[in-house]
């Protein structure tokens, strides 16, 4: 028994002291949850102020988005605005703009993704080797990563391309298979109250903090990107905040999906830049 | 209440420090009973109701049963209460399917059977009422044990709360002779903390990683990744499926034994089965010994020749299949264990095979039974049996090389490693290795603990809640 508690507690020590040092890199997402645990982490911990910043709320439609600068990105996949902007009230500033990704607003806020931060979670504030990047299996996973191709070239004795991601052959989805994303409905009216009585009411948080508000809104499969579903989202929005700014999808045949809704690496970034040149010139950043 | 939340680590550690300040073994049977009542009520506190019915008409019936004499009526009461029991679990559990299957969903009963609530853990403590009733029938003697009353003994039995949602299921003469006046002194504290430690690991790091990373499992999501990622899926869900069951059951015997009550293993090493029988013998223990004594031996086993032995053991797995889960895609899977135990008896029966010591047939028929096993636990993460059948077409049609994630073999690697190491100690246990690795079992906990710490998963339900 001495033992067993012994062990743990070197290690854990030893392991924060460790994760004290290690790079501070994003990338260490084994899987959806802790990628989505590790933005929010990053948002609490990492960032001495939010004031200079333009942070984006979302779901998975924009989580693959990398901005550098003073634009944050704090979509979660599998999660909804509401889930973002939690994260964001457990600081005490708030940042200068929020754009908030219109695609699936009708979404509720998870209660798992709440549960992970309540006051014990603090803890992660002062040990760094709890927090989820620091997980010993993401830190070997980036190791291996680091020395994959490294191992390739001495063993075979000659230069192996670095691994690019998203650099692997698009993937993407049947048109036909778009009759199952069920999206030729519309939102049921009374689910698109309650969702925007949702929105309104983080709205008028965001707002009473000072923070500048606008929509975006994600291109998907151009069979579906005016489909009745994203129509009625779309209207409903543009009804319940017609003073805010709201940025229309830019033409979806221009994009490629991987599975009818979700943009593939390459479009990803495509419309990444698109957004910026267009925060930029809505709201000046 | 989930084993791996904070409130249940409150929970536990109320209960515990009061339950040994009682001075009565009546005291501390009645402070499990409200405790394992407040654990079933904190989720659903509605179907509590139900709970407290089910225990109640088991406590009586099980009481007439130690004082009735005339054995016809004893027999019949025992009858009576069995039928109530697998009424009660019929009606709960299998009316979503009834409607399904005989009505319409838009008549009056087809609609009123889909609103019938599914209780948590109702083919748990139902088992262990019929247990009750039939070990009773069978010895009524090893009922009366000295300590409380009938009523909260055998009601403490069905709800104890370390067990009550998804076993081990506990047979009733194992258990009420446990029950007397409990001391701190006595607890095995190395016992229980071993087990706790190697339970919480094996759920909290293997299986709830390994979920989020079988997610693609799901239909429609698995039509689009290669078959290589459908392959290392269903290996993946094949050490979480284990790693999450053998968890719980490894948690609920340490907190058992906090409490002094011990219980028996449920897990033994399955994936190192060399054939079906055996695999069964090591897998979920405690159902596979229940099935056997109150139905597979009820039924006739195998003295009535050897076609009524293949037809019993494909009935029991059928049965048992059912018991999993209102689905007919839980009945496949029972079908297509029973027929592999079915033909695997004819083969010894008939060839009078016991397999040989070399070491390639021991490699191969452990990979058969393991990959067979493996392929059936399909029918558990799909549970329409059309998406099973797909999944399957695709593991042989995604040829296609798209979207290939370098990372995520080494991901379902890493963490299916602890169960692979575990099952390889026991096929090793002999060797200079193995020794060493056993030796090392203190600071091998050490480190489980720090992974719990530093790297659990996200939490989900057990898999074996949904039963």
């Amino acid at each position: 028994m001495k033992k067993l508690f012994v062990t743990t507690l070197v290690l854990f020590i030893a392991w924060n002291f460790m994760a004290m040092m290690l790079p501070d890199q994003r990338g260490s997402s084994q899987n959806l949850w802790n990628g989505n645990l590790t933005t929010a982490e990053s948002v609490l911990f990492d960032i001495d102020t939010l004031k200079d910043k333009t942070v984006v709320l979302g779901s998975s439609h924009a989580a693959g988005m990398e901005f550098e600068g003073n634009t944050l990105n704090l979509a979660l996949a599998g999660l909804s605005v509401y889930d973002g902007h939690m994260v964001l009230s457990k600081r005490n500033d708030s940042p200068r703009k929020v754009w908030i990704e219109g695609n699936v607003v009708q979404r509720p806020p998870s209660e798992d993704f709440a549960k992970m931060f309540t006051l014990l979670s603090n803890g992660k504030k002062y040990f760094p080797g709890l927090r989820t990047k620091n997980q010993p299996v993401a830190v070997f996973e980036r190791l291996y990563e680091w020395a994959r191709p490294r191992l390739k070239a001495l063993i075979l004795n000659r230069e192996v391309a670095t691994e690019v991601p998203g650099a692997a052959p698009e993937q993407t989805v049947d048109e036909n298979s778009l009759v199952e994303l069920g999206r030729e409905q519309a939102v049921p009216e009374e689910d698109l109250r309650v969702a925007i009585q949702r929105l309104k009411r983080l709205v008028v948080e965001l707002a009473d903090q000072g923070v500048a508000i606008a929509f975006f809104e994600m291109p998907q499969h151009h069979s579906i990107c005016d489909s009745p579903h994203a129509n009625s989202i779309r209207e409903a929005i543009k009804t319940a905040f017609p003073d805010l700014p709201y940025l229309d999808h830019p033409d979806c045949a221009d994009y490629v999906t991987s599975d009818g809704i979700h943009l593939t690496r390459s479009s990803i970034v495509k419309y990444q830049e698109y957004l910026q040149k267009q925060m930029k010139l809505t709201t000046g950043g | 209440m989930l084993f791996t939340t904070t409130d249940f680590l409150a929970f536990v550690a109320c209960t515990f420090t009061f339950y040994y300040l009682l001075p009565t073994s009546g005291m501390q049977v009645g402070l499990l009973l409200a405790s394992s009542l407040f654990f079933y009520a904190y989720a659903s506190p509605s179907l509590l109701i139900l709970l407290v019915a089910s225990a109640t008409i088991n406590a009586i019936a099980s009481h007439l049963l130690c004082v009735v004499e005339k054995k016809s009526l004893r027999r019949l009461l025992a009858c009576v209460g069995v039928a109530a029991n697998l009424g009660c679990l019929a009606f709960f559990k299998y009316s979503p399917l009834i409607s399904e299957t005989l009505f319409s969903p838009e008549g009056s009963i087809g609609a009123f059977l889909l609103t019938v609530p599914l209780p948590i853990g109702i083919s748990f403590y139902t088992f262990q009422g019929i247990s009750l009733l039939v070990d009773t029938f069978r010895d009524r003697e090893s009922q009366n044990t000295a300590g409380a009353s009938h009523l909260d003994k055998t009601g403490l039995f069905i709800v104890f709360f370390p067990q009550l949602i998804a076993g081990p299921i506990v047979k009733s003469r194992d258990f009420l002779p446990q029950i007397r006046l409990k001391y701190f002194r006595d607890i095995d504290w190395e016992g229980s903390t071993k087990r706790l430690v190697t339970g919480y690991f094996l759920k909290m790091v293997v299986a709830d990683n390994l979920k989020d990373l079988t997610q693609g499992m799901q239909y429609p999501h698995f039509q689009t990744r290669p078959a290589t990622d459908l392959f290392w899926m269903l290996f993946a869900y094949s050490m979480q499926i284990f790693a999450d069951f053998a968890g719980y059951s490894l948690i609920a015997i340490g907190l058992a034994g906090l409490f002094g009550y011990k219980l028996h293993e449920n897990f033994k090493f399955p994936y190192t089965a060399w054939s079906f029988s055996e695999f069964w013998r090591r897998w979920h223990i405690s159902l596979s010994s229940f099935l056997k004594e109150y139905l597979y031996i009820p039924l006739g086993g195998n003295r009535h020749g050897s076609v009524r032995t293949y037809v019993n053991l494909f009935l029991v797995m059928l049965l048992g299949g059912l018991w999993h889960g209102a689905a007919w895609g839980y009945a496949a899977w029972g079908a297509y264990h029973g027929l592999a135990l079915a033909t695997e008896r004819f083969i010894v029966n008939r060839f009078q095979f016991t397999g040989t010591d070399s070491l390639i047939s021991h490699v191969m028929s452990r990979t058969f039974v393991f990959s067979f096993v493996s392929l059936g636990w399909l029918f558990f993460a799909i549970p329409d049996f059309s998406h099973v059948l797909l999944y399957i077409r695709c593991m042989v049609a995604n040829q296609h090389p798209f979207a290939f994630q370098s990372m995520f073999p080494f991901l379902i690697i890493v963490y299916s490693s602890p169960v692979v190491i575990y099952h390889a100690l026991d096929i090793l246990r002999r060797s200079k290795w193995a020794r060493t690795v056993m030796q090392l079992e203190p600071w091998l906990l050490g480190v489980m603990l720090f992974l719990i710490l530093t790297n659990s998963g996200s939490s989900g339900d057990f898999v074996y809640f949904q039963f």
